[in-house]
């Protein structure tokens, strides 16, 4: 389709195209106009020539007479000299004249001229010849008839001059009709490919501007924050096009882009969420722990105090003992922050059922069961402690058998397993869940638990793992025992 | 929906860009042709045309060849000419200078022409001028007046005696319907005419008019200068004692001359006039009766014999001293007929 063929030019072949068609035209019109004045110049000169050539006929003629008279004057030979000179010239001159009898006027009085011409050169040289003999009297009379010829000849150039000047005169007419003919139409053209120049230009300009404000309407709709126009439609193959096109891609991009920015901009904010939530739950664990350690420094100098008395008066289990708790509170100054190893955390349950067990007398039995490989592990502080506290707490503290509480620390393929066992009086599966679901109340905890609640550990774990089964209560159901299990990921050059 | 709007809007500007090629094209392309055609047309005009050659070459030499009387005579003689393809020049005509019967003849033996019609008269320098075209073997055929001293081949002229009986037979027409049956006629005679012709044809009036009461005179009209001829003619009316009741004019000028002297003294009516030749003004005061009639020469037929003698003597040698031309009588009666003619040969 014409349309399609016209929308898939380019505009620079389309500009071209234009140009090119209007400039071949005008250089077509002035090549015609050249042409065609050249064409009547030359007819014009043709016009004259004949005027020129009787012009110099005359002139040639009158040399003739007047070196003749000339010669008859003083008779010498340089006038004589002249005088052949000059007959020789009017004899070429009258030579080419014609001598056909026509019904052309003008060739008629040429004839004319010729024969009157050659009568007259005959007297002429007869009239210098008798010049020359001396026949004064010859010489006289044949002057005389050569003047009058030479008289004849003269009113006869003159008058076929003057005839063809006048036949010219019409000729230059018809010329300057047709030359005004072609100022005409040459400039009628000149116009109608000006105005049509113009008309061209404005239809491009139009196909170029439309479809470029459209564009620009639709790019300051995007400007304002509207992403959700309309595409645009591409028309042509052209330049236009192209930028049509490439703005739709554009717009594309931009929403694409938009979106995939909102996305990360969630994923942000919730990791922010996460990190402020555990600090959260640190800042409430410390404050927790410091209500009920009033002031560890105090009292962990004390202790030291009292370990080296004790070691002075020889008291070397109460040494250890005081040893050992002033260990515990020196780990809860110094690890107040954050992530600590597997085996400190070990250390610090050990020192805390060596206290207990100085406290209820050996009444606990712990057992540990670590796999040492992996005791360099990073895991939140107080992780394990408030677990055995638990344990200890709600678990064996009241039972009449043997408490005892292991904890093991093994390898399940890529996953560390820390598991604090007793076999104490054990948990309903509703409590477990309660406590899973962190809404076990404050009410339920114990007067004198510790302060720091296995929820606190839970979300420290969520928040730290980052993933939520990372904590498992397991129980067979009244006094049946209760097993916490940790679950670590163990980093891929451990396996 | 929109976009179908868009591409009709881009179909109609394709149409539009099409159209105005289309249209500039039309207009170049219909301007070269045009002016082409304008070429064509001044061209025509320039264009050589393609020119009959003539065996031969005749001069035609008068007295005064602006006269519609010679004009009619030469275009006879053409006519004629272009039937025998030759050529007939009207030398007055051809050049600008104004020179005498004699200096054309000379031009014309200069030129080598094969053939000189003049209009002569009984001049002795004209004599001379037919005598030297005829020693240098170029036959002289002289026309309206003749030069019976020089050695020309032929006359074509009108039978003055004839001529004279037909003036004759007018005067008595204007003489029998006139109370009281008296008159003065004066004919206009020419001072410069030596020949006989004007004789011949005086007496051929004064034949007829022998047993009337009507006094016959010659008058000489002065032609020495350009203008005495308007000059004596008005004398006639003013200075001449016994008063003209016709007036007998023997050529065109004369003719012409009387009667406007006849309307400016306003003696219309009272005068009579018989002119000669039938040029428009002429005939115009024919139809309005101020001259009573006019005797005319078939003009075309007189060139036409100049030119068949001319041929004659060129193809046998030899050819008839004498061609005489028809005469016509034009007056109140024939006078339309003529006045049509006239218009008809203007047109």
């Amino acid at each position: 389709m014409k349309n399609n063929l016209f929308g898939k030019i380019s505009i620079q072949t389309k500009l071209a195209v234009v140009f090119v068609f209007t400039s071949l035209i005008i250089l077509v019109v002035n090549l015609f106009m050249y042409v065609n004045i050249n064409n009547m110049v030359n007819r014009m000169d043709r016009v004259y020539q004949g005027n020129l050539r009787l012009n110099e006929l005359n002139r040639a003629l009158r040399d003739v007479q007047d070196n003749m008279t000339e010669y008859l004057n003083v008779k010498n030979s340089d006038t004589l000299e002249a005088y052949y000179r000059s007959v020789q010239e009017y004899t070429a001159y009258v030579d080419r004249l014609s001598d056909v009898v026509s019904s052309d006027a003008f060739g008629r009085m040429e004839r004319n001229i010729k024969k009157l011409s050659e009568n007259y050169l005959e007297l002429t040289n007869q009239t210098v010849e008798a010049k020359r003999g001396r026949n004064v009297e010859k010489y006289n009379s044949r002057y005389e008839s050569a003047t009058k010829m030479y008289e004849h000849i003269s009113t006869y150039i003159y008058s076929l001059n003057n005839e063809q000047f006048n036949a010219n005169s019409a000729n230059y007419e018809a010329l300057s009709i047709s030359l005004r003919s072609l100022e005409l139409v040459s400039n009628l053209i000149l116009v109608a490919v000006i105005i049509s120049n113009i008309l061209l230009i404005l239809i491009l300009t139009k196909t170029i501007t439309s479809p470029l404000k459209t564009l620009a309407d639709t790019a300051d709709e995007v400007a304002e924050g509207n992403f959700e126009v309309a595409l645009l439609p591409v028309q042509s193959q052209d330049e236009i096009g192209i930028v049509t096109r490439a703005f739709n891609t554009m717009v594309v991009n931009i929403r694409e882009y938009i979106e995939r920015i909102k996305k990360s901009m969630e994923l942000e904010r919730e990791m922010k969420e996460r990190e402020l939530l555990m600090e959260t739950h640190l800042k409430d664990a410390q404050l927790k722990y410091l209500q009920a350690q009033i002031n560890p420094h105090f009292l962990f100098n004390t202790l030291n105090a009292g370990a080296q008395l004790a070691m002075m008066e020889g008291a070397d289990r109460t040494y250890e003992y005081i040893q050992n708790m002033a260990d515990f509170f020196r780990y809860n100054v110094k690890k107040n922050n954050e992530t600590v190893t597997l085996a400190e955390e070990i250390e610090l349950v050990d020192n805390y059922i060596y206290i207990l067990n100085v406290r209820f007398s050996g009444e606990i039995h712990f057992e540990k069961k670590v796999d040492k490989r992996y005791t360099y592990l990073p895991v939140p502080s107080m992780l394990l402690q408030p677990i055995v506290e638990n344990s200890v707490n709600y678990g064996i503290r009241n039972i009449d058998w043997e408490g005892k509480i292991t904890l093991s620390v093994y390898a399940i393929e890529d996953t560390l397993c820390i598991s604090i066992k007793d076999n104490g009086i054990g948990m309903s599966q509703e409590k477990i869940d309660k406590i899973m679901t962190s809404r076990l109340k404050e009410a339920d905890l114990s007067q004198d638990s510790n302060g720091i609640g296995l929820d606190n550990v839970i979300g420290r774990l969520r928040l730290f793992l980052k993933t939520e089964d990372n904590l498992e209560i397991l129980s067979g159901g009244k006094n049946q025992g209760t097993e916490v299990r940790i679950y670590l990921p163990i980093p891929d050059e451990n396996i | 929906m929109e976009k179908k709007k868009r591409l009709d809007e881009n179909k109609k500007l394709f149409l539009g860009a099409a159209a105005i090629l289309a249209f500039v094209l039309l207009v170049t392309i219909g301007g070269m042709v045009f002016f082409k055609q304008q070429v064509k047309k001044a061209a025509q005009a320039l264009e050589e045309t393609e020119y009959r050659e003539y065996d031969r070459y005749y001069a035609m030499i008068v007295e005064d060849a602006d006269s519609p009387f010679w004009q009619e005579v030469y275009a006879g003689a053409c006519a004629q000419a272009e039937e025998n393809n030759v050529c007939v020049e009207l030398l007055n005509d051809t050049l600008e200078e104004e020179y005498s019967r004699e200096e054309l003849t000379h031009i014309a033996i200069e030129s080598q022409m094969d053939g000189i019609i003049v209009q002569a008269d009984e001049s002795e320098e004209l004599t001379a001028c037919i005598d030297e075209a005829v020693e240098k073997g170029i036959p002289v055929i002289t026309v309206l007046g003749d030069n019976t001293s020089g050695h020309r081949q032929s006359f074509v002229g009108v039978g003055s005696y004839n001529l004279g009986r037909e003036y004759g037979r007018q005067v008595i027409e204007i003489y029998q319907n006139r109370e009281p049956a008296s008159g003065k006629v004066y004919v206009l005679m020419d001072t410069k005419a030596e020949d006989s012709s004007q004789n011949i044809l005086y007496s051929g009036i004064q034949e007829t008019l022998e047993n009337l009461d009507i006094s016959l005179e010659m008058y000489a009209v002065n032609n020495e200068s350009r203008f005495s001829v308007e000059e004596s003619i008005r004398d006639l009316f003013m200075n001449v004692e016994e008063q003209p009741d016709i007036i007998i004019c023997l050529d065109e000028l004369n003719t012409s001359c009387v009667y406007q002297a006849v309307v400016d003294y306003n003696r219309v009516g009272e005068v009579g006039i018989i002119g000669y030749y039938d040029s428009e003004d002429i005939l115009r005061a024919i139809e309005r009766k101020v001259i009573h009639s006019t005797i005319t020469v078939n003009t075309a037929q007189m060139g036409s014999y100049c030119v068949e003698a001319l041929c004659e003597f060129d193809e046998v040698g030899n050819v008839s001293e004498y061609f005489t031309v028809d005469i016509q009588l034009v007056n109140a009666d024939n006078v339309a007929a003529y006045l049509v003619q006239e218009e008809a040969d203007e047109k």
